[in-house]
């Protein structure tokens, strides 16, 4: 089927678009410098007017919505002065006649058009930013629980330390628990990537691992208590540090997956 | 994504999104109420509206954003965009009534809106898997569309109701579309949110700086 236009035509038609978007250019950009300048000037503000929290825990949200509030409301205001501006433009448009008054009459709704435009981009930013937002505070969460993680692994390495030689005790009393959230895999390959879920996965299998050996050495009071839970706890200490180092990007507010290291 | 959408930070959002509708629709019932006893006419209640339609194509657009691209969902939503659009242009600017047809009559169109309506929300509510609290914000603003329906028809050839006189009825009439829309508004903004949550764990986050 032949196109209706051929290619010089559409060319022409789009230089000719190009012409009648061109004076509301520079309306855009400026729009766009003052809006992120304005961003920048809250966050500067907030950051000084809020003193460190004493303490944070996995629900408080590290990454700030402020960008995504301010793209939406942008946006509204956007679609207010659209129509604002074109009920004040046809009313402006009413004194003339003829020609003039249609042409005025189309670059007012070219004008609106280019603002609902604009609030549209607007609105998109933010939720965009919201995405980051809540992906950055997923990863906030198991950086707690990996946290936590660590320092339990951490007190049983001092404690199998002190207690070598010595019978094992419970089995319930060492057993180290697996976080909710870090089994959740399909989830994390999604938000986090393959990487992310393959260092997570293997640190599962650790601690599964050392909970099993920690079961079967309290079963068995012949085997000696602590060589080889000692190694592995220090394969646990291994894959959680991995884990930090795939998950260290997305810890970085602003990031997302395709600007990880990974 | 077990609990996402009961995090904290989106419990907020959409809490200030209802306080947010609330303090326009309060706004907007005074500025209509003191520019009816000044002028006499609901100008400003239509604006107000029209700029309530307005917040909803931007919702409406963003989440046909969220799907693929040439998907049907898109195509969807993009339908919704565009019919918010002409909606908010009629009720801003009377296109019905400038055109002077039988068939532009206002109440033709609120009739017909009121038909389509419940078959749009059943349809984005099973396309988007809707979480409980969208589906009942869309169940309730269905409710309050048939209220105000039963309102607006009163200025028609159905039957008459005139309270206070034809330009309050005029201003109610609006104040109770006000109600619907953002009733709906509420319903699309957590739509909004759970589709949000799900792009980011179906990983379909866009390549983004920390400024697009």
């Amino acid at each position: 089927m032949t196109p209706l236009f051929g290619r010089g035509w559409r060319r022409l038609l789009g230089y000719a678009a190009f012409l009648l978007v061109l004076p509301l250019l520079p309306v855009l950009v400026l729009g766009r410098i003052l809006f992120f300048a304005a961003i920048d000037f809250c966050i500067l503000l907030r950051g000084w007017w809020r003193r460190p929290d004493p303490e944070v825990g996995p629900e408080t949200s590290k990454e700030p919505v402020l960008p995504f509030w301010l793209a939406w409301l942008m946006a509204l205001a956007l679609v207010a002065a659209a129509i604002g501006t074109t009920l004040w433009g046809f009313a402006l448009a009413g004194d003339y006649v003829g020609p003039v008054q249609n042409i005025t009459q189309s670059l007012i709704v070219v004008a609106a058009l280019g603002l609902l435009f604009g609030a549209y981009r607007a609105a998109l930013s933010g939720s965009r930013a919201l995405q980051r937002a809540l992906v950055h505070n997923f990863a906030l969460l198991i950086a707690y629980e990996l946290d936590w993680l660590r320092s339990e692994a951490e007190r049983q390495t001092a404690y199998l330390d002190v207690g070598r030689g010595l019978a094992p005790l419970l089995a319930s009393s060492l057993e180290i628990r697996v976080p909710g959230c870090l089994e959740d895999r399909e989830e994390i390959r999604n938000i986090f990537g393959t990487p992310t879920e393959e260092a997570l996965s293997h640190l599962l299998a650790s601690l599964k691992a050392y909970n099993m050996a920690l079961a079967v050495g309290n079963a068995d009071a012949t085997q000696p208590a602590g060589a080889d839970m000692a190694a592995r706890l220090a394969a646990v200490h291994l894959h959680i540090r991995r884990a930090f180092l795939v998950l260290g990007p997305y810890l970085r507010p602003g990031l997302s997956r395709s600007e990880s290291a990974f | 994504m077990p609990g996402l959408f009961e995090w904290s930070a989106l419990k907020s959002i959409y809490r200030w999104l209802g306080l947010g509708l609330g303090a326009f629709f309060l706004l907007d019932c005074w500025l209509a109420l003191h520019a009816f006893h000044a002028g006499g006419n609901d100008d400003l209640a239509e604006y107000g509206n029209g700029l309530a339609l307005g917040f909803g194509l931007l919702l409406t657009l963003v989440i046909a954003e969220q799907h693929k691209a040439h998907s049907m969902p898109r195509l969807f939503w993009r339908i919704i965009s565009a019919g918010l659009l002409l909606i908010a242009c009629n009720e801003i600017f009377d296109v019905g009534e400038r055109m002077d047809r039988a068939w532009a009559d206002d109440d033709y169109i609120d009739l017909v809106v009121l038909c389509l309506t419940p078959i749009g929300l059943y349809l984005a509510c099973r396309i988007e898997a809707a979480p409980r609290i969208a589906v009942m914000a869309m169940q309730l603003g269905f409710a309050f569309q048939c209220i105000s329906a039963l309102i607006d028809l009163g200025d028609g050839d159905l039957y008459g109701v005139t309270v206070g006189g034809a330009w309050l009825m005029d201003v109610l009439t609006d104040i109770s579309e006000l109600i619907f829309i953002e009733t709906y508004l509420f319903g699309l903004g957590c739509m909004l949110l759970h589709v949000l949550v799900r792009g980011m764990a179906t990983g379909r986050m866009e390549h983004a700086g920390t400024r697009s």
